[in-house]
């Protein structure tokens, strides 16, 4: 019955090990988000509640390797989710381009937000870091939505 | 079409969730949970990176040499042997002097007592600047411990758990060092900008202050050591309309390439 979200467990931890270490190794000035594309997966290829009880539990888990306030997180997270599904009855949400796009917005909004609470600026000086970042969030966030869908197909067809 | 009854109870829970860890507090025991999950963290990162090393010695070691051997070509096996050599010794050297100066670094620093880690993760955005190393309590490592390098300071430790550290960089916003220029002995408090530099804050701007100038620890509050750098002064703006100067630092570490670092013992006097 959980065997879908027991698989995006495991996919999630995958997502840590490369947001925390791998990524930040081979490009280090940029912060690229993949868990976005996880939580867009789940909006649209899982039930409202168990989407929403596993973006809660691994936006508490992701607090773990960040300096932001907690709580900062699973606000930001469930606020994203709250806002993706609102978005799925205005647009096609299972449109690639369209997946891309909410994907840099919403990274757009989660920096922009954690910058507003830290009291900082954060397009003073690293403006083209924080672009870049958004744009391979936004190309990344449609991959990580196909295989939520695919974990879902294998396991629930 | 998904009744908002349903949904009342999610976004409840979620709400009182989000409201507890937000009034617990970043550095309250109750966020030592935290901790739980970095030392779940450091396992998986134990075992993922173990395969990988099996591999590099497996090719390095054993599929390389079969290669070489079924060319039967002795000048080209020769020659891969000798880059390979060249290459090993390459980052020996570079290894060789990354450990000398920290060895020279420990020798400067002989009155206090220096506890070794490694980075093992970064903070996962771009706005706030953590970092988490593989020293925790059970390596000397406590709340508060100034973490450096031979270049200066990384930081100090926000969160401790038996086998991890979370570090709060000097480069996040959140981060204030008391400071001083080296050469002018001016005093002011360095804080985290959030985008990789440094501000110089509470200078007067009739202060004698120029680009090129060294900022250490001044040893005040008791939490870092006096003398230590943390960076070199980068531009200066004085406006006559304010009282202070807007100084802009660059980290004397260059925060992206840390690898190895250093814990300095707090009750070790200095």
């Amino acid at each position: 019955m959980w065997h879908t979200e027991a698989i995006l467990a495991g996919v999630f931890v995958v997502v840590v090990l490369l947001e925390a270490t791998l990524l930040p190794l081979m490009l280090p000035a940029l912060r690229v988000d993949l868990f976005l594309g996880m939580v867009l997966g789940v909006i649209i290829y899982r039930p409202f509640a168990r989407g929403f009880l596993f973006v809660l539990a691994c936006s508490v888990i992701l607090q773990a390797f960040t300096g932001a306030r907690l709580g900062y997180f699973p606000f930001v997270y469930v606020l994203s989710y709250l806002l993706a599904d609102f978005l799925r009855n205005l647009i096609y949400l299972e449109n690639t381009l369209a997946q891309g796009v909410v994907g840099l917005g919403l990274y757009v909004m989660i920096v922009l937000t954690a910058a507003f609470f830290a009291d900082v600026v954060p397009l003073a000086h690293g403006l083209p870091a924080f672009l870049l970042s958004a744009v391979l969030t936004g190309l990344a966030t449609p991959l990580l939505v196909g295989l939520v869908g695919l974990i879902r197909v294998a396991y629930e067809p | 079409m998904k009744s908002n009854a349903s949904r009342t109870p999610l976004l409840v829970l979620a709400a009182i969730l989000i409201l507890i860890l937000i009034s617990a507090g970043q550095h309250s025991r109750s966020a030592s949970g935290m901790g739980v999950v970095r030392e779940g963290y450091a396992g998986i990162h134990q075992i993922v990176s173990a395969p990988l090393r099996l591999l590099a010695n497996l090719w390095g070691h054993y599929i390389f040499l079969v290669y070489t051997a079924q060319e039967n070509d002795e000048l080209r096996g020769q020659l891969a042997e000798l880059e390979v050599r060249c290459m090993t010794q390459r980052e020996l050297r570079a290894e060789n002097e990354r450990l000398r100066a920290m060895l020279e670094f420990k020798r400067a620093y002989r009155d206090f007592r220096l506890h070794p880690a490694s980075l093992l993760t970064q903070d996962i955005t771009l706005v706030f600047k953590t970092a988490i190393i593989d020293g925790g309590s059970r390596s000397g490592f406590f709340k508060d411990m100034p973490i450096v390098n031979p270049d200066g300071i990384v930081g100090r430790v926000i969160s401790v758990s038996p086998h991890t550290s979370q570090v709060l960089l000097i480069t996040d916003p959140n981060s204030a060092v008391p400071a001083l220029i080296e050469a002018t002995r001016v005093k002011g408090i360095v804080k985290g900008r959030g985008s990789g530099l440094l501000g110089l804050e509470y200078v007067r701007r009739t202060e004698e202050v120029s680009v090129g100038d060294f900022v250490v620890t001044s040893g005040l509050l008791g939490i870092f050591p006096k003398g230590l750098r943390l960076g070199q002064v980068l531009t200066i703006q004085r406006d006559e309309h304010q009282i202070f100067a807007d100084i802009t630092l660059t980290p004397c570490v260059k925060m992206r390439k840390i690898e190895e670092v250093f814990g300095i013992e707090h009750h070790v006097a200095y």
